[in-house]
């Protein structure tokens, strides 16, 4: 039985009970007792009874002041606004976002490149993202870029990787030559078998998009496999049983594939309706065990959505904000206009400044001030909120916050696996291997 | 949670993810603040002082280790006596030192054995009997006790019997458990000597903890550097090095004999006796206590050069920067290269004239033979000084890109483009004629850019190099100066080591100290060897020039072999040049820049005299010749191939 307040939650494993202190994210093992005094403790006793176990002593690790801006260090480039499928939850309304179809330039795209140099700290990693819409429409610019930025990034001593975000119809034999000879990130959106896929993910002119996928994933093994490739795959509240499709996805010979829930779709009826959130929990959860399962018999499984959840609690991560957007990560539009993140192109509410005269740093500033997730509502209350940082801005702000319940359920079952995974092959986090090192750095950008 | 974790009586957390862990409260100490890992000394001590630990080594009694006097009683707790006696704290009043101490020691723990630790002559050093006490193991240990002077005992009538009995045979003395000895002036009652038998106490308890019981709260520390003043007196292993000299030359002075740390008189004056720095005791006898020095301390003077001044240094006028280009220092830099060849040929050839012995003579050898040995080695190591400023200075141009110089000056003007003549290069005995030019060309100047001083050319080039549009990075011209304030340092004490040869050799008539009396002059009528070690040595020299640029033009890892080589090869050099200035000959350091491209001409002429040199019967001209054969580590150009 999980007992929570707003700094705290006892949870149970197979081990035992856990404590895990929200701010800072630590977790520790109790005895019988002091998980007693602990479940039994109301709030305003919960801090001495912390002070008295040695664990707290005040000292906040996340300050109610939001940080100082930090420099740029990522950048996504909405390469095409026009897309060659029409998938009825998109975000980006195929790639259209709401406004007309258009190609960007690539004196646009390379402008963005400076930007993102300019930008960001001498001897810093960077990142390119190519999105869309469907990046490949605009091929040639996407390689110019590539090209480009690598030079670039080695004459302004930056050490720069690449993402693009791809729906994997339209990869040609160069195209894995380029992801494979740059350090390139390649997420392939795909949501289930021939089935499962084609139910939704359909060309323009109606026929399935799986077959293309395939072939898609055979010229990238063919002719260059890029350093991380992975999988997203859409949940709307038709989507068959998860187990069946991650596993079926995996064996497609993904890095890392990661399930993604949608919450807001021009097409209403593919959004997740609060009564959905149970049933998806359940499965995720489901997916979850099968994973934890593998892992603790020392396999490989690569369900990202809880490898990475696993790999942040032991490090114990601990942030007020949901991702980087409009902190240190921006995407730009067709024509150069800059916003806090690619879901949130074109959106004005989100505007921050342009790739000519540079990112409106006050903006940012004040969005970071405002997005604190301590001063939001619910957040403030719940002990996930430097797990979860308080939600997608974009889903949020068109819906609010509707998956609170299914977020916890969903972290409470990664804490208590994690505990176990922890006790049985402690090794597991020692030294995240490439890919889930990998993937974590793609979860920022390809979500 | 482990099992084992889970077993515990009291809340058992424990920390499972890398922040909780970070987070994790120790209680308790951590391993490094223990005794044991402790870093200590008693100079007077960095963490603690360890005589404080050991004051109190025998139970109820509580000792302080003296300097000079060995470890004199303090005080004295009686309930702290495993086995009660009739000793009071009054008793502790007395000067009572620790006599003779029994027990079993470090070193051969399982044999105990006595050890006297008072000596009559007083020459007990109190370090010797912490040492010994430190050492002290655990168990059952006899101490003996007594007045400061030893012909007390005389008055202890059957109590001195009682005490020889023990001395004679500690083991038995333990075994009978006998009561405490306590032995006092029968008139008086003061207390003259004790015997008593106790366990050694040990300072950490059975938990590992410092024990209270043996030391105090406070105890430990109590004699750390606090105030500053007295570490700065007391610290003997030169951690205060860079404030505080050691042996310095008194302000008026030629000699550097001074104790920097000699008591100084309320008005000022010091005493200026000299001390022999070997006899430790005269040493530390005229030196401030520390009391003295905490009060006394701001009278201590500033030391430059080694010599105590009340003046705080010139500095150079920051007005004038001179604004030379980059071709203009590089031409500068290879004339005082010419000019570091120069000397320290000019210098070598001075040593080699001098009549020293090969090896320092011993202490008991003729003064004059001493005198003239110093000498020497003095004159050689300013040498040795001017080749190293050779190589800084080609290092400099090498930096600059420019091309190595090995050439050497013939004359002496003021810098590389002065027309006038200041003096010729030459090679001469060390007369005291030639040894006053050395002193007055290396005498610091009176001005900053005094040009006629060597190191008023240096000095100009130090400031030419802070002229920031000289087209040189600002990295390189730092590493340009910092070699250019080197030698400029080290020059500054050639003149004060000279004026000491001069000193030295001033109470000797020059055939007294001198072998060679002239400069390089050949004769007809010189000896066939004499002429051939004149070329094997000029060969030699070559060589030793050859071997050093191309060391320079190597990287570090194939450098060494070239380093190698010119090292063996300057010792064959030596070698020939004091075989021949025992027969009276200078060397002629002849040399043409053209034989370093293209020894193989010069090789010839060496070889036929090798040739003959290797058929002498002298023992000693055939090992040169040889050394001068043996295989070089690289093979080419050498004469016999």
């Amino acid at each position: 039985m999980n007992v929570a307040n707003a700094e705290t939650l006892v949870f149970q494993s197979a081990l035992g009970s856990h404590l895990f202190v929200t701010d800072g994210s630590r977790i520790y093992d109790l005895d019988a007792d002091s998980a007693a005094a602990l479940a039994s403790a109301d709030a305003p006793s919960m801090d001495s009874t912390l002070r008295r176990l040695g664990i707290a002593d005040g000292a906040r690790y996340i300050s109610t002041e939001a940080p100082p801006l930090p420099d740029l260090h990522a950048l996504s480039l909405t390469i095409a606004q026009a897309c060659n499928m029409g998938c009825g939850y998109c975000y980006a309304d195929e790639g259209r976002f709401g406004g007309a179809a258009r190609m960007m330039p690539l004196e646009t795209a390379m402008a963005g490149v400076d930007r993102l140099i300019m930008e960001s700290q001498p001897g810093s990693d960077i990142v390119l993202g190519f999105m869309g819409g469907e990046p490949l429409l605009n091929r040639s610019v996407v390689h110019d870029t590539t090209r480009y930025a690598h030079k670039a990034a080695q004459r302004a001593g930056r050490r720069i990787r690449f993402s693009i975000t791809t729906n994997g119809t339209l990869i040609a034999p160069e195209d894995a030559a380029l992801f494979a000879a740059h350090p390139f990130n390649v997420a392939i959106s795909i949501d289930g078998d021939r089935a499962e896929n084609d139910r939704v993910r359909r060309m323009h002119n109606g026929r399935g998009s799986y077959d293309r996928i395939v072939a898609g994933l055979a010229t990238l093994n063919r002719h260059g496999r890029p350093k991380h490739l992975s999988a997203r795959v859409t949940v709307t509240p038709k989507t068959a049983e998860l187990a069946r499709t991650l596993d079926h996805i995996i064996g497609l010979g993904f890095d890392s594939v990661g399930f993604a829930a949608v919450l807001t779709s021009p097409n209403p009826a593919l959004a997740l309706k609060t009564t959905d959130f149970g049933r998806f929990l359940e499965e995720m959860i489901a997916c979850g065990r099968i994973a934890l399962g593998r892992l603790m018999a020392g396999e490989r499984y690569p369900f990202s959505n809880f490898e990475t959840a696993l790999h942040e609690i032991h490090r114990g991560t601990h942030r007020p904000y949901p991702c980087g957007a409009g902190a240190g990560y921006l995407s730009a539009n067709a024509d150069g206009g800059l916003f806090a993140c690619h879901r949130l192109v074109d959106d004005p509410a989100f505007a921050m400044g342009d790739l000519s005269s540079g990112s409106d740093r006050a903006r940012r500033s004040q969005h970071l001030k405002h997005s604190h997730v301590d001063r939001m509502a619910p957040c403030n209350g719940c002990w996930a909120r430097y797990l979860c940082g308080g939600g997608c801005y974009q889903e949020v702000a068109k819906r609010g916050r509707v998956g609170c319940d299914y977020i916890r359920g969903w972290l409470a079952f990664c804490l208590a696996s994690y505990a176990e995974l922890s006790q049985v092959r402690p090794e597991y986090f020692d030294g995240a291997p490439a890919s889930i090192a990998a993937g974590l750095r793609a979860h920022t950008l390809a979500e | 949670m482990t099992d084992e974790q889970k077993n515990v009586g009291h809340p058992r957390i424990f920390p499972r993810n890398l922040t909780a862990r970070a987070a994790f409260v120790v209680r308790g100490n951590p391993v490094n603040s223990r005794p044991e890992s402790g870093v200590d000394n008693t100079h007077p001590g960095l963490e603690f002082d360890q005589r404080n630990l050991d004051k109190t080594f025998f139970p109820g009694l509580e000792f302080e280790f003296q300097y000079l006097h060995g470890a004199r009683l303090k005080a004295i707790r009686r309930e702290q006596f495993e086995r009660p006696n009739e000793l009071t704290p009054a008793d502790a009043t007395g000067e009572i030192y620790l006599y003779y101490l029994y027990g079993a020691f470090g070193a051969q723990p399982a044999a105990a054995r006595l050890v006297e630790l008072h000596r009559a002559d007083g020459s007990t050093d109190g370090y010797e009997v912490l040492r010994t006490v430190h050492d002290l193991e655990p168990g059952r240990i006899m101490v003996v006790i007594g007045t400061k002077d030893p012909s007390d005992l005389m008055r202890l009538g059957t109590g001195a019997f009682a005490i020889w009995q023990a001395l004679e045979d500690p083991e038995q003395y333990l075994e009978s458990q006998p009561a405490p000895g306590i032995f006092r002036d029968p008139e008086t009652g003061r207390l003259l000597a004790a015997i008593l038998v106790g366990n050694r106490a040990e300072y950490l308890d059975t938990n590992g903890m410092i024990s209270l019981a043996a030391v105090p709260p406070g105890d430990l520390t109590r004699s750390l550097c606090a105030p500053w003043q007295w570490d700065f007196a007391d610290c003997g292993c030169h951690y205060w090095a860079a404030n505080k000299p050691d042996i310095v030359i008194g302000s008026d002075g030629d000699k550097q004999t001074l104790n920097f740390q000699r008591a100084r008189g309320s008005n000022g004056t010091t005493h200026d006796k000299s001390v022999d720095p070997r006899k430790y005791a005269d040493w530390i006898e005229q030196q401030m206590t520390q009391p003295q020095m905490i009060s006394g301390w701001e009278s201590l003077p500033f030391v430059i050069a080694e010599r105590e001044t009340d003046r705080a240094p010139a500095r150079l006028p920051q007005a004038l920067q001179l604004k030379w280009s980059r071709e203009t220092i590089v031409r500068e830099f290879r004339y005082l290269a010419t000019i570091e060849h120069a000397l320290a040929v000019e210098y070598l050839y001075a040593f080699y004239s001098l009549k020293a012995p090969l090896t320092p003579p011993s202490d008991t050898a003729d003064p004059m033979v001493l005198d003239i040995f110093t000498a020497a080695q003095v004159v050689r190591s300013i040498a040795v000084d001017e080749m190293r400023h050779f190589r800084w200075v080609n290092e400099a141009l090498q930096l600059l890109g420019a091309e190595l110089c090995l050439e050497r000056a013939e004359e002496f003007k003021r810098n590389d483009t002065d027309e006038q003549i200041r003096g010729k290069f030459e090679l001469a005995p060390l007369t005291n004629e030639r040894l006053q030019f050395f002193i007055d060309i290396e005498a610091p100047s009176k001005v900053w850019n005094q040009e006629e001083k060597l190191d008023g050319l240096y000095t100009q080039l130090l400031n030419a190099l802070g002229n920031p549009d000289a087209d040189l990075n600002l990295q390189m011209r730092r590493r340009l100066r910092e070699i250019v304030k080197l030698i400029i340092d080290e020059g500054h004490s050639h003149w004060e080591r000279f004026t000491h040869v001069q000193t030295l050799l001033s109470r000797y008539q020059p055939k007294e100290y001198l072998r060679v009396t002239e400069g390089p002059v050949e004769r007809s009528t010189d000896p066939a060897d004499v002429t051939n070690l004149r070329i094997l040595a000029d060969w030699n020299y070559l060589m030793v020039l050859r071997d050093i640029a191309e060391a320079f033009l190597h990287q570090p890892g194939t450098r060494n072999e070239h380093i190698t080589d010119a090292r063996r090869t300057m010792y064959n050099l030596d070698d020939t040049a004091v075989e021949l200035a025992e027969r009276g000959f200078g060397m002629r350091f002849k040399w043409n820049v053209e034989d370093l491209k293209d020894p193989q001409e010069k090789a010839r002429s060496v070889n036929d005299a090798l040739a003959e040199l290797n058929q002498s019967s002298d023992h000693r001209v055939h090992r040169i010749a040889q050394n001068a054969l043996r295989p070089l580590v690289r093979k080419s150009d050498h004469p016999s191939r």
